[in-house]
């Protein structure tokens, strides 16, 4: 990807079995690059190539490596090496693959693993999914507010090693509850004999364990941090969610979120590496869904049998009308889940959105009413043409309401609002679609 | 939104004039939460509490108001102050504010910043919109390559205050080509006296100024860095990008696709902020455009017009075939979309998506065949009429799975040949391609209708 000359390079290493070229390419390179240009090779030269160098700088790269790869390479790795390798990962990335891992492989691993490691896993391993537990890192920097800027700096060189950042440096008591927050900047400022507790920021930003990641990613992203202290419900420091992971839940989430309104459940791999039947299931399950939702439509149009004979042209506009109100509601419904995505709605500000949805329901319906009357007087009666239009301008408002409300309520019902598809909207608009134009029709016709 | 009693307790400091007490506010809390709590008042008592706090500290809160308010607080005060807080900004945030003025209102203003700051204004105005160079920041902190680690964290001391970072420190030679790259954290796990070039990694992974801003977020995403540099193409150093900016552009971009396949043109303000008119023509657009298109399903109806007119129950099931293949098309087309988006497909891989797709359609529309043939068998005969309810099923199952496999190769193939001819892949959205899918299902359900029932 980033250097094409790479891979050609590693590949002749290997036949030459050039042990100093795999090493310095192990130790040269940023590890992400190792990693992406390792995952081009068959398993075990992955491996011949990562025993060139320590094994903390193995772990290093192998955290870049994609989290089916790593799968892979850890079905085919021995026991013992594997849980040196865990013992030097970092926390969070650990707990990722371990979650992915068979039950009874990780029981094997596990023994295998330092006590404290072991300790630092299980309790990752027991926060909720989605969690801020589930994402955060435990090796943060720490300090006492009591040391002196120059004591503090001795501390963290010794810290730094094995730290995930030491730039956000977090001041706490002997019960590790919170006290204040300083960066490295503020320290690296300060005068050497000044205390850690004169130069901190007092009004610390931190989020519960418990607290959802898109909240923690939310947050992060306002406030521009690197890091977020995660603290307990006793208030003590339990972790830090860092940059980075932030970066990867908002993708995520995103994928998600595109996902649902695309009527697919969301996939964990990328599209070509999802399995087919997994694929299958995830929309299979969807369209039988919607097909089941599309009975309900012809149900309700077969209860209009006698109009359909009798005013032939009303099926001929059918598809015209429902997908209008499809259309619709499926803008409002995207605004309305991504607006929810981001925050930017409230329980307060959720009314103004759905007046505001009412209006521009209007204003467009009685837009596309007024084409579709100019085409039906084309074909049919100004009065037929009226109904046509009328219909367009109803649907059209109720679709957006519908697009609006829906996922507003799902939220509120504690699910995820973009359960609300684009397909779903366009499904129970037609239903509601069916309805209004017959009732109009029916209306405005039978004289 | 943080603490939920520092609003009623800023306006008591309006009430009474607690100047003490406003200066406090702007230095205790976090510029963010400063920010988001004088959101809330009237762009004049913003300025009030605003200036109590110096320069410098009201420049960071004033970064974090959301674009629509900070255009609302300048146009409140005069230009002497305006070009003063610009000065302090950070070039990168004062830019994009200066990108919604008027070009008559940014002319007026110029004269009143600095040289070096008006320099460095226009070189960033002058970077297109999306590219590397309109979102990175000049403030980066650079080191050269023969001083020794003691003299780089002296240095680093003195650029430290009107840095955006000084985590991640460049070094550059004397014509500003990058040479290397090394953290703070291994500048302060150095002995003193080493020298920078031999800690430093001379590896470095760069983007160029005119590189698009998601090519940058996605590196940084993949890499974990804090910040990335960015390089003209004399390899010389121009900026850096840091990750704050990468999270607000992948958020824009996530945003954008999302509209999108809505079929919503993307908004660039918050929903609620948009104004109506704006709102509604980015919708009109598409929705009229969509509606003209499904236009055409009538002709394709009014075509059968003997048929519906001999079986009227074949009009019944219209909505349910042509929903199927909009619904199979969306997922495909979604797909798709963000999996070209993430960059985990690429053009080249199109005969493979297109095969996966192939096999998927019709694994989807074999199983929605054989649950549409039950539906249409168990429908009663007094709806039917004269036709018969086994032939009836056969048409219903074999509409159902040929107009499913036929939305999802439209919905997977769309995304890609936009890609193609440098569409946004994104404009297939959902909503498009069921209307794209709903005429050709139309001839698709009659065509088979009449192999068997006329």
């Amino acid at each position: 990807m980033y250097d094409p000359l790479l891979l050609p390079e590693l590949r002749e290493m290997l036949i030459e079995n050039d042990t100093r070229a795999m090493q310095e390419f192990c130790e040269v390179f940023h590890s992400g690059v190792v990693a992406e240009n390792l995952e081009a090779l068959p398993n075990p030269d992955i491996w011949r190539v990562l025993s060139h160098t320590g094994l903390a700088r193995q772990a290093e790269i192998f955290e870049f490596v994609s989290l089916p790869r790593q799968m892979e390479l850890v079905a085919t790795a021995d026991k013992a090496h594997l849980s040196a390798l865990l013992e030097e990962m970092a926390p969070d990335d650990r707990v990722d693959l371990i979650k992915n891992m068979d039950q009874s492989q990780v029981e094997l691993l596990l023994p295998l693993i330092a006590q404290a490691e072991r300790g630092d896993i299980r309790k990752l391993l027991s926060y909720p999914e989605h969690s801020a537990g589930s994402i955060m890192t435990t090796e943060y920097a720490s300090l006492r507010e009591d040391v002196t800027v120059r004591e503090a700096l001795a501390q963290l060189r010794l810290q730094a090693p094995n730290r995930e950042t030491i730039y956000y440096v977090y001041v706490i008591d002997d019960a590790r509850h919170l006290h204040g927050f300083i960066s490295l900047r503020t320290l690296i400022l300060g005068r050497p004999e000044a205390l850690v507790s004169e130069l901190m920021d007092k009004d610390v930003i931190s989020v519960r364990v418990v607290d959802d990641q898109e909240i923690v990613a939310n947050k992060i992203a306002r406030y521009d941090f690197i890091a977020m202290p995660v603290v307990d419900d006793q208030g003590r420091l339990v972790g830090i969610v860092t940059h980075d992971d932030v970066l990867d839940v908002l993708q995520q989430e995103a994928t998600e979120d595109v996902h649902r309104l695309g009527a697919v459940g969301p996939l964990e791999d990328s599209y070509l590496s999802t399995p087919f039947v997994t694929l299958a299931w995830k929309r299979g399950i969807w369209l039988v869904l919607l097909l089941v939702a599309g009975f309900g439509t012809s149900f309700v149009l077969s209860h209009y049998n006698q109009e359909t004979e009798r005013w032939e042209w009303l099926v001929w506009f059918l598809p015209l009308v429902l997908a209008s109100g499809g259309n619709a509601g499926s803008q409002s419904a995207t605004l309305v889940i991504r607006a929810l995505a981001l925050g930017q709605i409230d329980r307060k500000t959720q009314f103004r959105m759905g007046r505001r949805e009412l209006f521009t329901g209007l204003a467009l319906g009685a837009g596309l009413a007024l084409l579709g009357f100019g085409f039906a007087c084309l074909y049919v009666s100004a009065t037929d043409a009226a109904v046509v239009a009328g219909t367009v301008a109803l649907v059209v408002t109720f679709g957006t309401v519908n697009g609006t409300l829906l996922p507003i309520v799902l939220r509120r019902a504690g699910m995820d609002p973009a359960l609300m598809s684009n397909p779903l909207i366009a499904s129970l608009s037609d239903m509601l679609g069916v309805l209004i134009y017959y009732n109009v029709a029916l209306f405005a016709l039978r004289g | 939104m943080f603490d939920p009693l520092l609003l009623p307790e800023l306006r008591e400091m309006l009430i009474e004039n607690d100047d003490a007490a406003m200066r406090e506010f702007c230095n205790v809390f976090h510029p963010g939460v400063v920010a988001e709590n004088l959101e809330a008042l009237s762009a004049a008592d913003c300025w009030r509490v605003l200036s109590q706090a110096d320069l410098h500290r009201r420049g960071e809160i004033f970064e974090f108001f959301r674009r629509p308010r900070q255009m609302a607080l300048v146009a409140t005060i005069d230009k002497p102050h305006v070009s003063a807080l610009l000065e302090v900004m950070a070039p990168d945030d004062r830019v994009d504010l200066l990108k919604k003025m008027e070009q008559s209102q940014i002319e007026s203003l110029l004269p009143l910043v600095a040289q070096a700051e008006r320099d460095d204004i226009r070189k960033l105005l002058s970077y297109p919109e999306h590219s590397a160079g309109s979102i990175m920041t000049t403030e980066y902190a650079s080191l050269r390559e023969d001083m020794s680690v003691k003299d780089a964290l002296a240095q680093l001391r003195l650029q430290a205050p009107n840095r955006e970072t000084i985590y991640y420190v460049y070094v550059i030679d004397d014509a500003r080509r990058l040479r290397g790259f090394v953290s703070l954290r291994k500048l302060i796990l150095a002995p003193l006296e080493t020298r920078v070039a031999d800690i430093m990694d001379r590896d470095v992974i760069s983007v160029r100024v005119e590189d698009d801003q998601e090519d940058v977020a996605r590196k940084i995403a993949r890499y974990d860095f804090i910040a990335m540099p960015v390089v003209d193409d004399q390899e010389r150093l121009v900026g850096i990008v840091t990750h704050d900016d990468v999270l607000d552009v992948l958020q824009q971009e996530a945003t954008e696709d999302v509209h999108r396949l809505g079929a919503v043109q993307p908004l660039t303000e918050q929903y609620l902020e948009s104004d109506f008119f704006t709102l509604w023509y980015k919708r009109a657009t598409w929705l009229s455009l969509l509606f003209v298109a499904e236009l055409f399903t009538f002709t394709a109806l009014a075509h059968f017009e003997s048929e519906i007119a001999k079986i009227v129950a074949l009009s019944l099931f219209v909505p349910l075939c042509i929903s199927t293949g909009g619904n199979s098309g969306s997922q495909a087309a979604t797909l798709i979309t963000r999996a070209v988006a993430l960059g985990q497909v690429r053009l080249r891989d199109w005969l493979r998506v297109i095969r996966h797709e192939l096999a998927m359609g019709l694994a989807l529309g074999i199983t929605l065949g054989a649950i549409g043939f039950v539906r249409a068998w168990l429908t009663p005969q007094s709806i039917l009429g004269e036709a018969n309810k086994w032939l009836l099923a056969a048409v219903i199952s074999q509409s159902v799975a040929i107009i499913c496999l036929w939305g999802t190769l439209v919905g997977s193939a769309l995304p890609l040949i936009f890609k193609r001819v440098g569409v946004d892949p994104g404009v297939a959205s959902s909503p498009f391609v069921a209307t794209f899918v709903d005429v050709t299902g139309i001839v698709i359900y009659f065509s088979i209708a009449r192999i068997y029932l006329l």
